[in-house]
């Protein structure tokens, strides 16, 4: 399927770093057992939750609790990851979001470190090993690393391949030299336990709880730090309907926390003009790119200012082939750019319609729904 | 998950300048005594001066290809070809201009909101 789950070598097998590293050996042949409890939250995840588990277990590290909180599912996830031998919890009724069964499981947790991933997500053989390198700094709350896509087959999945190529090869490694990653991924995220619990953990708040935990922990005087070598593979979207609960939910979250949280992203340096930015872009931008151009277009007659929807390819193709490179997958990288200008014009309708809704109508779009 | 469009609007022209910027505030954290990951820092460098050759390339060709003989074909020849190849180079630069005096605008306005925004009880 993907090299995600391909077994670790000899010589990923080294020592762990930071203070993971004090804890005693499994056994004398077998990666180093790490004080790390794993909590993937799933509703009706069956058919991808055994990949997720089986890509924890081929770690260089093995953690030291693999817990899969079974939110109330109807078709067997529980059974399925009982069956291979992790913890399985079941609230008694559904949770209603990821961060409310993420938050059910954070109470039991005994470990130092905490890993948030997703049910539908593998990961590089080192890549916990990989993430635990940023817990050098005691002032490390919290670790993310690249993602994406495990298939890439439609045009949005292609899309998504594009941009998280570009944003993770490019705009987050700039966040990170800054000491600002402007979000800790909710896909795959190791946390210090006692600061997540001390920051209240995930929370129900807004659809975002990755990007509210973030600069949550950031108001705190915590750090956040980017690890581009620590890889994990989500399933992306590969029909619309699914994209459009994804973007969905991203959109009003992003909104929603920009909403809650202004006030205190003033006092991040770096964070405060990243955001502001972002905030810009999702809305004058996506209005620039959605409506004004074409209107000119057509009010002036020139359809070669539509060229301006792909003026920035040279700009594009930069960053994603210096991440494509090393991959060894420039043509797939190539033959995708196409599909990232249909998603990033996707992209910026959904986000005027989430400031409209948020901002305008004040109708605050609270229902989560999955979508990958 | 990702906010904002990447490639559009201003935050490419924003996280360009803090890519170029990198290599001096390394050296700033160098003379502190700072660790300074150069490799991580010289790969963005390198990275974002891609991006600027691309940007140039990209204005370049319709600068001074596409767009000089559109102007041309669409005007019915009311511009001689140097008109409409100033009138390219003169839009290609406002633009360049207004993007970066809107960036400007963007920063200046959240160091203002830092200095009058109450602090979050």
């Amino acid at each position: 399927m993907t090299t995600a789950l391909a077994p670790p070598s000899q010589t990923d097998r080294r020592h762990v770093h930071g203070r993971a590293a004090s804890v005693s050996h499994a056994s004398q042949s077998g990666p180093t057992t790490v004080p790390v409890t794993v909590i993937i939250p799933a509703y009706n995840e069956a058919e991808s939750v055994a990949d997720t588990i089986i890509s924890l277990r081929s770690q260089t590290v093995c953690p030291a609790e693999i817990v899969v909180v079974d939110d109330c599912s109807t078709d067997g996830t529980g059974a399925v990851a009982a069956a291979m031998g992790v913890t399985v919890l079941r609230p008694p009724a559904n949770t209603g979001s990821k961060a409310g069964a993420q938050m059910f499981a954070l109470e039991r947790v005994r470990t130092e470190f905490t890993i948030a991933i997703d049910a539908d997500t593998t990961l590089a053989p080192d890549g916990i090993e990989q993430l635990l390198t940023a817990f050098h700094q005691p002032e490390v709350a919290a670790a993310c690393g690249t993602v994406l896509p495990r298939y890439v087959h439609t045009i949005w999945e292609r899309g998504r391949y594009i941009e998280y190529l570009f944003a993770f090869g490019y705009y987050k490694q700039v966040q990170d030299q800054y000491g600002a990653p402007m979000i800790s991924s909710g896909c795959f995220s190791l946390y210090r336990t006692a600061v997540l619990r001390d920051v209240g953990g995930w929370s129900t708040r807004t659809l975002a709880e990755d990007m509210d935990l973030t600069w949550t922990l950031y108001q705190h005087g915590h750090k956040v730090r980017f690890i581009p070598q620590a890889v994990c593979y989500p399933i992306e979207p590969h029909d619309f309907d699914f994209l459009g609960k994804q973007l969905r939910r991203w959109s009003h979250g992003f909104v929603q926390n920009v909403m809650l949280h202004w006030r205190g992203v003033l006092r991040v340096p770096f964070l405060r003009s990243a955001v502001a930015v972002s905030v810009w872009d999702a809305t004058i931008a996506s209005l620039i790119y959605l409506i004004v151009l074409p209107v000119l277009a057509i009010a002036l007659g020139n359809p070669w200012l539509l060229l301006g929807y792909f003026i920035d390819v040279p700009a594009i193709l930069i960053p994603v082939l210096a991440g494509a490179l090393p991959r060894r997958e420039v043509g797939r990288a190539i033959a995708s750019i196409p599909a990232f200008f249909v998603l990033r014009t996707v992209n910026a309708a959904f986000f005027l319609r989430a400031v409209w809704a948020e901002v305008i109508r004040k109708q605050s779009f609270r229902v989560y729904e999955k979508g990958h | 998950m990702a906010a904002g469009i990447p490639g559009v609007g201003i935050g490419g022209l924003f996280y360009l300048i803090n890519a170029l910027l990198l290599p001096f505030r390394g050296l700033r954290r160098h003379r502190r005594g700072e660790r300074v990951a150069w490799r991580q820092v010289f790969a963005q460098f390198a990275i974002a001066m891609g991006v600027l050759a691309g940007i140039g390339i990209a204005g370049w060709a319709i600068g001074f290809w596409i767009v000089p003989d559109r102007l041309d074909t669409a005007s019915g020849s009311a511009f001689g070809s140097g008109a409409a190849a100033h009138t390219a180079r003169t839009l290609g630069a406002a633009s360049i201009f207004l993007s970066i005096g809107l960036l400007a605008l963007v920063l200046v306005t959240v160091q203002l909101g830092r200095v009058f925004a109450r602090r979050p009880r």
